[in-house]
């Protein structure tokens, strides 16, 4: 499987989780899902003064890091909601030892998840995403 | 009273107590029982100065793990020993180097820190420190200015720095006033003479590059002459025992270790360099110098199972060029980007493009990045470990050859030591911590010049309560040899991260406090 399937693969599986266990997912998934993407995409290239960054981590966080990265949009869109939250979950992430190493640099993995987040709706490979 | 053991006409020594190598180890226990009635001859195979020829007896070869100066490096055979060298670290050795640790395999002494805290604070005053105090919320200086590290994650502590104390220097007025001490200089010893069964030493072979011998008759003997060549006299020491004194169970030159030294472990962008002064720049109080650094709580090695470890900060850059590559990598990727107003209240904006906060940290709010300095302990193995080989010195000793390992578990330690830092960092709000690319790898590969060592010879003639698991007992005592003791840093079953000079002062007042309750009968 070349890097890139790998990746899309792992976003995929990112995303059924989240369409499984979560109320929000089935809005997402149906009428409004579209809409709540969207919204996230707006919102989160609000938070990125760049693009190219961001996607970056988010694809080598999938890719190096794929069990962990499992339920990433899930907890972004609950920590992004809302937006104070995530500074919180920031926090709480390093406390725990819940990080990851990208590119040499320690993350929580709430800012994992945002970037990869970003880059699935970036990429725009996602389901229900245009 | 001070010999040179060449113009020597009665070649014959005779004392209670004959101790071997006269280094740190060696001097502290002879002045320790000065003026005791103990008759105590002192052998070193040096001078009082520097000399080549006689040094060339400490050569060797290396495979396996090595550095630039490789077997040969930090050894001297000289009165002093290697403290004619020595920078001056000094910390005692943590509890949890001393306990054994289940993810640590040989790992655990069969005395406890508590054991030696008593001869840790006789130590300070011998290697002319301050309070036998080292932890940094405990120091007025620092109290209360230390960033608030979650404690079962990384405690603050410091290094207290020697002056540092020369022995030769420092204490050979001492011992030449000594009436019940002899040194002699230039008298290596090549063999410890047994009888059959090799449970009791006779006497101590002694022979000069000039070609004169003699022999040293003693109750009791002392080998003081270092991790390295401590296991080589017993080795050397082969006639009733074919194996080596004390090596009938195989351990004599194994479990070698080191420590590690990693220049450029990790480099912190952080918010205010101000906040780290007290736990990275030297300072002084009652005269003595100490040298911050941080260290696991043991509760972090149980969870990451790692080895011991410490890190230093420093303002300046590593001295090798490596950390301008790395810089170089950062600063190209910079790109522009707003800072934001408030870091940590828009905590995403780290996200957003983390190498734009980077550069405005760097260019604008802190010039200087700051850098971590790694320190690992390495792991006790049996295969690292120093032997004998064919070749021959120029007394016709065999000489040595080191064989350490190193293994993919002391990187993980360093690369959990950084991350935890990280961790810390970012949960605090202080920075921001990135780690070298080789060190993020999850393999077993050293590039250099990315590490170093910190050149001290431990662990090859392990302390251990039973004679199948280490060479010496708990008294320093060699299991199978009644009157033979063993001194210095080969006794450390583990090596810690900290330099071994308090702990090897620590063990000599102990071992000294035990030989007078010996010779007390």
């Amino acid at each position: 499987m070349k890097r890139r399937e790998f990746v899309f693969s792992v976003i995929a599986a990112c995303l059924s989780t989240y369409g499984s266990r979560s109320g929000i997912a089935g809005t997402a998934q149906s009428i409004d899902g579209q809409v709540d993407n969207n919204h996230l995409r707006k919102l989160l290239e609000s938070y990125f003064s760049g693009t190219e960054n961001p996607r970056s981590v988010g694809m080598d966080y999938l890719a190096q890091h794929p069990e962990m990265a499992k339920g990433a949009i899930e907890r972004t869109r609950k920590c992004l909601s809302p937006a104070s939250c995530l500074s919180r979950q920031q926090h709480e992430d390093f406390a725990k030892g819940r990080t990851v190493i990208i590119g040499g640099w320690v993350y929580a993995r709430c800012e994992a998840d945002l970037c990869a987040t970003f880059a699935c709706l970036v990429n725009g490979e996602l389901p229900g995403v245009v | 009273m001070l010999f040179d053991f060449r113009k020597l006409d009665n070649k014959a020594i005779e004392a209670d107590l004959c101790i071997v190598g006269a280094g740190a180890a060696g001097i502290t226990l002879a002045r320790s029982l000065a003026g005791s009635g103990v008759r105590v001859c002192l052998l070193e195979s040096g001078g009082l100065e520097f000399d080549a020829d006689i040094q060339s007896l400490a050569g060797g070869s290396d495979t396996g793990f090595s550095e630039g100066a490789g077997v040969r490096g930090a050894r001297l055979r000289q009165f002093g020993g290697s403290t004619n060298h020595w920078v001056g670290h000094c910390a005692p050795y943590e509890k949890s180097d001393f306990e054994e640790r289940s993810w640590i395999p040989h790992s655990g002494w069969p005395i406890r820190k508590h054991d030696l805290d008593p001869y840790y604070e006789r130590a300070q005053k011998l290697l002319e420190l301050g309070p036998y105090e080292y932890d940094l919320n405990r120091i007025p200086e620092t109290k209360g200015r230390i960033p608030s590290f979650d404690p079962d994650k990384i405690l603050a502590r410091t290094w207290q720095m020697s002056p540092p104390t020369r022995f030769g220097t420092r204490y050979r007025d001492e011992l030449e006033k000594a009436r019940n001490i002899a040194v002699y200089l230039y008298a290596t010893v090549t063999e410890l003479e047994t009888g059959k069964g090799a449970s009791r030493v006779r006497t101590a072979r002694i022979r000069t590059l000039d070609g004169k011998s003699g022999i040293a008759h003693a109750k009791y003997f002392v080998v003081a002459c270092g991790g390295i060549e401590n296991a080589r006299l017993l080795l050397l020491s082969n006639r009733m025992a074919p194996n080596g004194l004390g090596n009938q169970n195989d351990l004599v030159g194994r479990f070698y270790m080191d420590q590690l030294r990693v220049e450029y472990a990790a480099i912190a962008y952080v918010k205010d360099n101000q906040v780290f002064e007290p736990i990275s720049d030297e300072f002084s109080s009652g005269g003595v110098r100490y040298k911050p650094l941080l260290c696991p709580a043991e509760e972090a090695q149980r969870r990451d199972k790692t080895l011991n470890w410490c890190a230093e900060i420093r303002k300046v850059p590593p001295e090798h060029a490596e950390w301008r590559v790395a810089a170089r990598d950062i600063r190209d990727a910079l790109r522009a980007g707003e800072w934001p107003d408030d870091f940590s209240d828009k905590a995403w904006a780290v996200l957003s493009d983390l190498d734009s906060v980077v550069e405005h940290f760097y260019e604008r709010l802190q010039p200087q990045p700051l850098w971590f300095l790694g320190r690992c302990e390495c792991a006790p193995d049996p295969d690292s470990r120093i032997m004998l080989t064919a070749e021959r010195d120029a007394l016709g000793q065999n000489r040595i050859q080191r064989n350490w390992l190193v293994t993919e578990r002391e990187k993980q330690t360093l690369r959990s030591a950084m991350r935890l830092i990280g961790e810390e960092l970012g949960r605090l709000g202080l920075g921001r911590v990135k780690l070298p690319d080789w060190l993020v790898q999850e393999n077993n590969e050293w590039p250099e010049p990315q590490w170093g060592v910190g050149v001290h010879q431990i662990g090859t003639t392990r302390m251990a309560d039973d004679p199948r698991q280490g060479v010496v007992d708990r008294n320093c005592r060699v299991h199978s040899t009644e009157n033979l003791f063993i001194v210095g840093s080969s006794v450390f079953p583990t090596s810690g991260y900290t330099h071994p000079t308090l702990t090897t002062g620590a063990m000599a007042l102990r071992l000294a406090d035990h030989l007078k309750s010996v010779f007390q009968g």
